[in-house]
């Protein structure tokens, strides 16, 4: 039987022969995000490098310096990021146990700024990265 | 050591129901297929563990957690220390193993590889894709740290917690292994792995039953290597699981059609169950299980074992879905991206509209070989190509459930509200066709057996 032009038997060979090939090419290609040099990176350094390389490092210094400093209080909001935008889940996810709300926070971490919002006062300024903000007394 | 007991202990769950039910009505299974299918049903067992741990208040402690599995397996070993001759029938296929070929040799080669290519990608990366760390990972967290799911969590804001009203089956997996390993969300990621492993062990021992050994295994290569496919197998997302349990319950559910066996309909019961665990769209897939079931018992012969059958499979589905739904009515929960009041004509009216936007980016994924090689061009060039088969035998059922589910998928966005209908389907369209690509790989197969088989290399030597 023909397809087309060619032998079924030759379509079946064409078909699994550029299936192979292509399965080959898209599991070792080097993608967009430089997978060889991450996967080296992070083969070779401990699990606080490894979030730090991920997440990026000034939004991981964030993290970091945020979750040491949010002493006395139990919630947060954050400002900064697009809303629900990769840095902001990020930051959500480690920050955990501190719980993130909108409503009347404990304190606002302010991503890329250190002017105080309505309410609140600096805490702690993280130059380049941006500060911890208090609700004022 | 921690995570291995772990996994260990879902396989139990599951080893254990496959030892303790299944046996009775004499089905013949192999090792892939006993360890492959205790695997994924064992997933299924222990998240329904936790769930019903949740609704009793009991907390995730490792001895609330163990002490299931070690009912369970005390069970299976006063079973087989009762009578030791029983032990023989731990592995039920009696027969004779074929020696391997060299095409199957290299077939093998070919799903090791990607396997290993696989956890060589999810090893040193910590779990960090954006649902991972917005939903099922900071979910496990909490869960993890809270010593089990917070009163009143289903109710929590998005800004705390995405969809607190998700099915909750990855978040309970990895408190699971949180509950052996500490906290460490670096090693509990190879989950995923061991779910694509034990997916496509079960894929492969579906097919076995169904054709040769020969081509099952080309099936298996071809899907195990759809890019797409591989690479959820790397984050922790719920699109793999929700495929491993749909792909298998229908796989099931034709066994069951072909056999008549009732242990393959609990079983597939059991898998679009626990699916419903795992992702809201199961609804969908569940819903046509029960929809085809039902039409198949009024037009059977033998309507009173039917229908009886019928009855076993809802009880099956209230029993492990229903403790869900209820903590979801519950708390009152609404859907954020299908708002019932936001559906208006005008609103339905745009994603019609919108509908040219959908076709592209669905004609951007089957013309795409990053995400899929050429596995949607063969699944409708199979279609055009073997038109007079597409409609007969089992392939009828798989056809009639990926078109119905398909519509269903449809009818989902032409309803949603929350925003455009290019954000909806450019934010999930790859995804949501994961959970189809176990059944077109399934359509393919019935298609294209007797063409492949044809070919000297696939034929199979009695």
């Amino acid at each position: 039987m023909k397809i087309f032009f060619l032998e079924k038997k030759w379509v079946i060979r064409i078909v699994l022969i550029v299936w192979v090939v292509l399965w080959l090419i898209f599991l070792i290609r080097e993608d967009k995000d430089d997978q060889y040099k991450m996967l080296g990176y992070l083969y070779s350094h401990g699990y606080n490098e490894k979030v730090g390389y991920i997440v990026g490092d000034k939004v991981n210094d964030l993290i970091l310096y945020t979750g040491r400093d949010m002493a006395g209080g139990f919630t947060y909001d954050i400002k900064g990021f697009d809303k629900f935008s990769i840095d902001e889940v990020r930051a959500r996810y480690y920050l955990w146990p501190y719980i993130r709300v909108y409503e009347e926070p404990d304190f606002i971490i302010v991503y890329g700024s250190s002017d105080e919002i309505k309410g609140y006062e600096n805490v702690k300024k993280y130059p380049g990265i941006g500060s911890l903000q208090g609700r004022r007394k | 050591m921690g995570f291995i007991l772990a996994i260990l202990l879902i396989e139990i769950m599951g080893l254990a129901f496959v030892l303790l039910a299944v046996k009775h009505d004499r089905y013949e299974y192999s090792l892939v297929e006993l360890f492959s299918l205790s695997f994924l049903l064992g997933l299924g067992l222990s998240s329904f563990q936790l769930l019903i741990y949740t609704i009793l208040g009991i907390k995730f402690t490792l001895l609330n957690i163990i002490m299931v599995p070690l009912v369970l397996s005390i069970l299976v070993f006063s079973r087989y220390a009762a009578k030791p001759e029983r032990v023989r029938d731990f592995i039920t296929f009696k027969g004779k193993i074929k020696p391997l070929s060299g095409v199957e040799k290299l077939l093998i080669l070919g799903i090791v590889i990607q396997f290993l290519w696989v956890l060589a990608l999810s090893i040193p990366v910590p779990v960090s894709s954006h649902d991972a760390v917005a939903n099922y990972a900071l979910k496990a967290k909490i869960f993890y740290f809270s010593g089990g799911v917070p009163e009143g969590f289903i109710g929590w804001g998005e800004e705390t917690v995405s969809h607190p009203d998700y099915p909750p089956l990855l978040s309970f997996i990895m408190t699971w292994i949180y509950v052996f390993t500490g906290f460490n969300d670096l090693t509990v990621k190879l989950v995923m792995p061991l779910i694509y492993l034990f997916f496509i062990g079960v894929f492969f021992s579906s097919l076995k039953r169904i054709f040769t050994r020969k081509f099952a295994l080309l099936m298996t290569f071809i899907f195990a290597t759809i890019p797409q496919l591989f690479d959820y197998a790397t984050i922790m997302y719920a699109d793999l699981p929700l495929a491993a349990l749909v792909t298998s319950g229908t796989v099931y559910f034709l066994l069951y059609l072909k056999e008549r066996r009732r242990v393959e309909l609990v079983i597939a019961s059991l898998f679009f169950s626990f699916s419903l665990l795992v992702k809201n769209e199961a609804v969908v897939f569940a819903g046509l299980f029960l929809f085809i079931l039902f039409v198949l018992s009024l037009r059977s012969s033998e309507k009173k074992e039917s229908f009886k059958m019928l009855v076993v499979t809802l009880v099956i589905m209230m029993i492990i879905a229903g403790p869900w739904f209820y903590l979801r009515l519950q708390a009152g929960t609404i859907n954020s991206d299908i708002d019932l009041t936001g559906i208006t004509l005008g609103r339905v009216l745009q994603n019609v509209k919108d509908i040219p936007v959908f076709l592209n980016l669905f004609q951007q994924e089957v013309f795409g070989p990053k995400k899929w090689n050429i596995f949607w061009i063969i699944f409708f060039a199979s279609l055009v190509l073997r038109w007079k088969k597409v409609w007969k035998g089992e392939c009828f059922y798989l056809m009639l459930f990926i078109t119905l589910a398909a519509l269903g998928y449809f009818t989902g966005y032409m309803l949603t509200t929350g925003n455009n209908l290019y954000f909806y389907v450019n934010t999930t369209i790859s995804r949501f066709m994961i959970h189809f690509a176990g059944l077109a790989a399934l359509v393919i197969a019935f298609l294209t057996y007797d063409d492949v088989t044809d070919l000297k290399a696939f034929r199979e030597e009695a």
